[in-house]
C-alpha cells in the first residue's frame, strides 16, 4: 500500500541546555492511504505535538518528516504555508472557523485564497455541502449554527482542497455526545466514500473506537498498537480494557 | 509594591507602544503653545493693524486644537485599555480592588500626560522663534522676531492640558472601575454578528448627499447664508447614513459576488470588512467631514492668496492715483514724481460722475475702452465686442476688492434714471482709489447725464518699482487735499496683503494640525479593533495562509478604512471648493489639487503606519 505519511525518529525537545524535556522521543510513524489512524495517550503524553509537527504547523528538533516520500523539514515558511493550504486539512476542537464569513465562504476559504477558478470552487463547495448535510445553512454565519454543525462546516473546509491527510485534533472535545456520534459516522464516510486519510488525537476511548488502527504514545514515545479486526464494539472494549491496564483510570476516558 | 511604583514600572516596559500617542501629544502641545504665544508677544502686539487679527486668530486656533484633543484622547485611551484588558483581568483575579487598578491605570495616562506635556512646552518655546518668523515672512511684515518666552502663554498651555487630562484620568478611571471581571475575560471571544442594514437610510443618504449638493450648487435660490446652512446640515446627516448604510449595503453586495469575492485575500478582507463598517461608521463619517473640513479650509484660504494675487491687479491697477481736475495740483504731483527716482510707465486721465445716492460711478464707453487697452486687459477685444453699442444699457463694473460676486439687481437707477444692466463684470479700471462700482454708459448718454452730476477727473499713474513707494506716500499725501483720495502702492500694501498672508500661514498651519488629528484619530480607532482580529488571523495561519497573503489581507482591509472616508471627503470638498470657485468667478482647480494631494501624501503616510502596526499587533502571539 501506498505510503503518505513517514517519520523518522523524530523528536521534539523543550527547555533550554540541561534541563531538556523531550516532548517526542524518537517515534516512527507509517500512515498508508486511505487509514483512519488514531493517536490516544495520557495527558503530556505529546499527542497534539506530535500532531502539530505532522501537519507541519511545528518543526522537530531532529528526525524527518516525509510527504510521499519528500522531506518537508527543506522548505521555507511560504512555501510551507502553501503546502500545507494543499496538502493538509484542519479539525480543531474549537473550530476554528471564522466568524465573519458565512459557511459557504468558510468552506470556500482555502479555495479562494489559492485563486482557483470560481465554477469550480462553486461545484466544490456544492458537493461537499451536500455530503455533509449542510446545504440549508450555506447562507448562514457560524453564530447560527450548532457545535455539530460548526464541525462539520470545519470538515468540508478540510477536506474541500482534496488533501492528502486530514489532521483532527479532539474534533468532538466540544461536542455533546450526540453530536459527537454524528460526526464520527461522518468522518468515517469521509475516509471510506472519499478515501480520505484521517489522522485524529482523542483521549475519547469512544471516539477512538471509530478509527482504523490506534497508536498508544505515552511519554513521548509509542507505546502500543491497536488494530481494529472485529466491530466496534468489540473494538471500543479493547481500548477501554487496555487503557485500564495502562494503569489510567477508565473514567478519564469515557 | 504600592501603587505608585506599579504605575512606574508600567510606564517604563510600555513607553514604546505609546510612540504614537506621544507625538501626537507633544505635537499638540508645542503648537497649542505657539498659537498661545503669538497674542503674548510684544513685538506683534505693536504692530497695531496686525494685533487684533493676531489675537482673533490666536483664539480661533487655539480653541480648534482643544476641540481636536478632546476627540484624540478620548479614542486613543479607548485603545489603551482595549489593549490591555488581559493585564486588567490578571491584577482582578489576583484579588487586586478595581478602585486600585483604576488607580494604576489612568494614574499612567495622567503621567504620559505631564511628560507630553513638559517636552511639548520645551520644544514648543524652542521652535516658537521660528514659528513667529515664518509667520511674520508670510504676513509679509519686515520685522525683527527675538527670542520669546510668554509666561502667559506657558501657564495657559499648562492650565489647559491639566484640565484636559485630569478629565481624560476620570473617565479612564471610571470605565475601569465600571468594567466587571467577566466582561474584561469574554471581550475579544464574545462572537460578532453580521449588522443589519438598512437600506431605506442607505438609499435615502444618497438623496440627502444630492439635494444638499443641489442646494450648494444653486445657492441663489435659498440665498447664500440659507443655502450654506442646509448644506453643511444635509451633508453631515448624508455622510453618516452613508457610511452607517449605503456603504454597507456596497460591501454586502461585494460579498454576495462571489466572483469578486473568491480572488486571493479579497474573502479575508472584505468579509471582515462587512462586520466592522456598522461599529466604525460614526468614526469613518466624522473623519469624513474631517477631511471635507480641511481641503473646502486649506483650498480656501490658498485660494484667497491666488485671489488676492489676482485680485491686486483690479485693487491696485496704477502706482499711484488721485481725483483732482486742478492743474495746480497735478502739476504739484508730477514735480514730486519727477523729483523721486522713479520712471513713469503710463498716465491715464479719464472723466467720469460720481452718483452718491446710488453709490457708483458712470464713466463713458469710449474711456473704458481706452483704459482697458491702456492696462493691457486680458480678453478686452472679446469683452468690448460682447459689449457691443449701449443704449438704454449698462455695463455694471464690480467695486474692487470685492470678493465675491453677489450681483442680483437687473436694473439700476441713476438719479431719476433707470438702466437695464447688460452684463456684470470684473475688470481693472481705477483701482481701489475710487471704491464705487462702475457703469459703463454710451457716450451720448454720458452727455445727458454729465448736466445733473458732478463731473470728477481720476490720475493714475504707474511708476516702476512700485514696493518702494513709501515715501512718495508720505510726500504726496502732504500735498494733497482729502477729497483728492490719494491711493498708492504702499497703501494697498499696508492694509490689506500682510493680513491675507497671516491667515493664509495660520490655515495652512491649521491644515497640517487637521491632517495629524484626522489621520490620529482614524489610526487609534483602526488598532483597537485589531485585537478581534489576531485569533482570525491565528486560524487562518494553521490552514496555511501565508505571511504576505496576511499582509496582503491587513493592507486590503486597512487600506479600505482609509480610503472610504478620503473619497467621500475629497468628493465633497471639491463641490464645496467648485461653489466657492463660482462665487469667486475665479478657477480653484490649483489650490484645490494642492491641497488633496498634501493631504493624500500625510494621510497616507499614516496609512502605512498603521498597517505596519496592525500586522504587528496581529503576528504578535502574546
Amino acid at each position: 500500500m501506498e505510503i503518505v505519511l513517514e517519520t523518522r525518529n523524530l523528536r521534539k525537545e523543550y527547555g533550554t541546555r540541561g534541563m531538556v524535556f523531550a516532548a517526542i522521543d524518537g517515534v516512527d510513524v507509517k500512515v498508508y492511504k486511505g487509514e483512519f489512524l488514531g493517536i490516544m495517550g495520557p495527558s503530556g503524553a505529546g499527542k497534539t505535538t506530535l500532531l502539530n509537527i505532522l501537519s507541519t504547523i511545528d518543526r522537530p528538533t531532529s528526525g524527518k518528516v516525509y510527504y510521499g516520500g519528500k522531506d518537508i523539514s527543506t522548505m521555507k515558511n511560504r512555501e510551507l504555508s502553501i503546502f500545507r493550504r494543499n496538502n493538509i486539512g484542519f479539525l480543531f476542537q474549537d473550530f476554528n472557523l471564522l466568524d465573519n464569513m458565512s459557511v459557504e465562504d468558510n468552506i470556500a476559504l482555502p479555495l479562494a485564497l489559492s485563486n482557483v477558478n470560481i465554477k469550480e470552487i462553486k461545484e466544490r463547495v456544492e458537493r461537499l455541502s451536500s455530503f455533509f448535510g449542510l446545504k440549508d445553512q450555506l447562507k448562514k454565519y457560524p453564530y447560527q449554527l450548532s457545535g455539530g454543525q460548526k464541525q462539520r462546516v470545519a470538515a468540508a473546509r478540510a477536506i474541500i482542497t482534496s488533501p492528502t491527510i486530514v489532521f483532527a485534533d479532539e474534533p468532538t472535545g466540544a461536542l455533546d455526545s450526540k453530536s459527537s456520534q454524528e460526526l464520527l459516522q461522518c468522518l468515517v464516510k469521509m475516509n471510506e466514500e472519499l478515501n480520505t486519510t484521517i489522522i485524529m488525537v482523542t483521549h475519547d476511548a469512544f471516539a477512538a473506537s471509530y478509527c482504523k488502527r490506534i497508536l498508544y504514545l505515552k511519554d513521548g514515545r509509542i507505546h502500543a498498537r491497536l488494530d481494529k479486526d472485529s466491530t466496534r464494539k468489540e473494538f471500543f472494549k479493547r481500548i477501554i480494557d487496555f487503557v485500564g491496564s495502562m494503569g489510567g483510570g477508565v473514567s478519564e476516558l469515557l | 509594591m504600592n501603587s505608585f511604583k506599579l504605575t512606574l514600572m508600567n510606564f517604563r516596559r510600555n513607553i514604546r507602544t505609546y510612540g504614537m500617542y506621544l507625538m501626537a501629544m507633544i505635537f499638540s502641545v508645542a503648537t497649542y503653545y505657539n498659537f498661545v504665544s503669538m497674542r503674548y508677544n510684544p513685538q506683534f502686539s505693536e504692530v497695531k493693524d496686525v494685533s487684533n487679527y493676531v489675537y482673533g486668530s490666536s483664539l480661533t486656533t487655539s480653541i480648534v486644537m482643544i476641540w481636536f484633543l478632546i476627540f484624540f484622547i478620548m479614542y486613543s485611551s479607548d485603545f489603551f485599555i482595549k489593549q490591555r484588558k488581559r493585564e486588567i483581568g490578571i491584577y482582578a483575579f489576583m484579588g487586586i480592588d478595581n478602585y486600585k487598578i483604576a488607580f494604576i491605570f489612568a494614574l499612567e495616562g495622567l503621567l504620559l500626560g505631564i511628560m507630553s506635556l513638559i517636552i511639548g512646552l520645551l520644544l514648543g518655546t524652542l521652535f516658537s522663534k521660528l514659528f513667529l518668523m515664518l509667520l511674520a515672512k508670510a504676513a509679509l511684515l519686515n520685522m525683527r522676531i527675538d527670542f520669546f518666552i510668554s509666561k502667559e502663554a506657558i501657564v495657559e498651555t499648562i492650565i489647559v492640558y491639566l484640565i484636559i487630562l485630569f478629565i481624560a484620568f476620570l473617565k479612564g478611571y471610571l470605565s475601569i472601575i465600571r468594567t466587571n471581571l467577566i466582561d474584561l475575560m469574554n471581550t475579544l471571544k464574545k462572537a460578532e454578528e453580521l449588522p443589519k442594514v438598512n437600506y431605506l437610510k442607505g438609499l435615502a443618504s444618497l438623496i440627502i448627499i444630492g439635494l444638499a449638493y443641489y442646494i450648494a450648487v444653486n445657492y441663489h435660490i435659498l440665498g447664500f447664508g440659507r443655502a450654506f446652512m442646509w448644506t453643511v446640515i444635509l451633508v453631515i446627516i448624508g455622510t453618516y447614513w452613508l457610511f452607517g448604510s449605503f456603504l454597507s449595503m456596497i460591501i454586502r453586495y461585494l460579498i454576495s459576488r462571489k466572483r469578486f469575492l473568491y480572488r486571493g485575500t479579497n474573502i479575508i478582507s472584505f468579509s471582515n470588512i462587512a462586520f466592522r463598517i456598522k461599529d466604525n461608521y460614526r468614526t469613518f463619517a466624522a473623519v469624513a467631514v474631517l477631511i471635507t473640513t480641511c481641503i473646502t479650509s486649506f483650498g480656501t484660504v490658498s485660494s484667497l492668496k491666488y485671489f488676492v494675487a489676482e485680485n491686486h491687479k483690479i485693487e491696485v491697477p496704477y502706482t499711484v492715483t488721485y481725483i483732482s481736475d486742478r492743474q495746480e495740483e497735478i502739476e504739484r504731483v508730477d514735480e514730486i514724481i519727477e523729483n523721486s527716482n522713479h520712471k513713469v510707465e503710463l498716465r491715464e486721465t479719464a472723466n467720469f460722475l460720481f452718483v452718491p445716492e446710488s453709490e457708483v460711478v458712470v464713466v463713458n464707453l469710449s474711456s473704458f475702452k481706452r483704459i482697458l487697452t491702456d492696462l493691457n486687459v486680458k480678453d478686452r477685444e472679446k469683452l468690448i465686442s460682447k459689449m457691443g453699442q449701449l443704449r438704454e444699457e449698462v455695463v455694471y463694473v464690480e467695486r474692487p476688492g470685492i470678493l465675491m460676486n453677489m450681483l442680483e439687481k437687473k436694473d439700476i437707477k441713476v438719479g431719476d434714471k433707470t438702466y437695464k444692466i447688460k452684463a456684470g463684470v470684473k475688470v481693472p479700471l481705477f483701482g481701489s482709489g475710487v471704491p464705487f462700482p462702475c457703469l459703463v454708459v454710451s457716450d451720448e448718454e454720458y452727455e445727458g447725464l454729465r448736466l445733473k452730476h458732478e463731473e470728477k477727473q481720476f490720475n493714475g499713474i504707474i511708476l516702476d518699482r512700485p514696493e518702494d513707494t513709501e515715501d512718495l506716500t508720505y510726500k504726496l499725501a502732504q500735498e494733497l487735499p482729502g477729497e483728492a483720495i490719494l491711493y498708492t502702492y504702499f497703501i494697498a500694501g499696508a492694509t490689506m496683503y500682510d493680513l491675507v498672508g497671516i491667515v493664509y500661514f495660520l490655515g495652512a498651519f491649521l491644515f497640517l494640525v487637521f491632517i495629524f488629528a484626522t489621520g490620529s484619530i482614524i489610526y487609534f480607532k483602526i488598532l483597537s479593533e485589531s485585537f478581534r482580529d489576531k485569533a482570525k488571523y491565528e486560524i487562518l495561519k494553521k490552514i496555511g495562509t501565508t505571511d504576505f497573503e496576511i499582509k496582503e489581507a491587513v493592507s486590503k482591509q486597512v487600506g479600505m478604512f482609509f480610503l472610504m472616508p478620503l473619497i467621500v471627503g475629497i468628493v465633497h470638498s471639491i463641490v464645496a471648493i467648485s461653489v466657492l470657485s463660482d462665487l469667486l468667478e475665479y478657477s480653484l482647480i490649483i489650490p484645490t489639487m494642492l491641497s488633496i494631494a498634501v493631504f493624500i501624501v500625510v494621510y497616507g503616510l499614516f496609512y502605512i503606519f498603521t498597517r505596519r502596526k496592525y500586522v504587528n499587533i496581529i503576528e504578535n502571539q502574546a
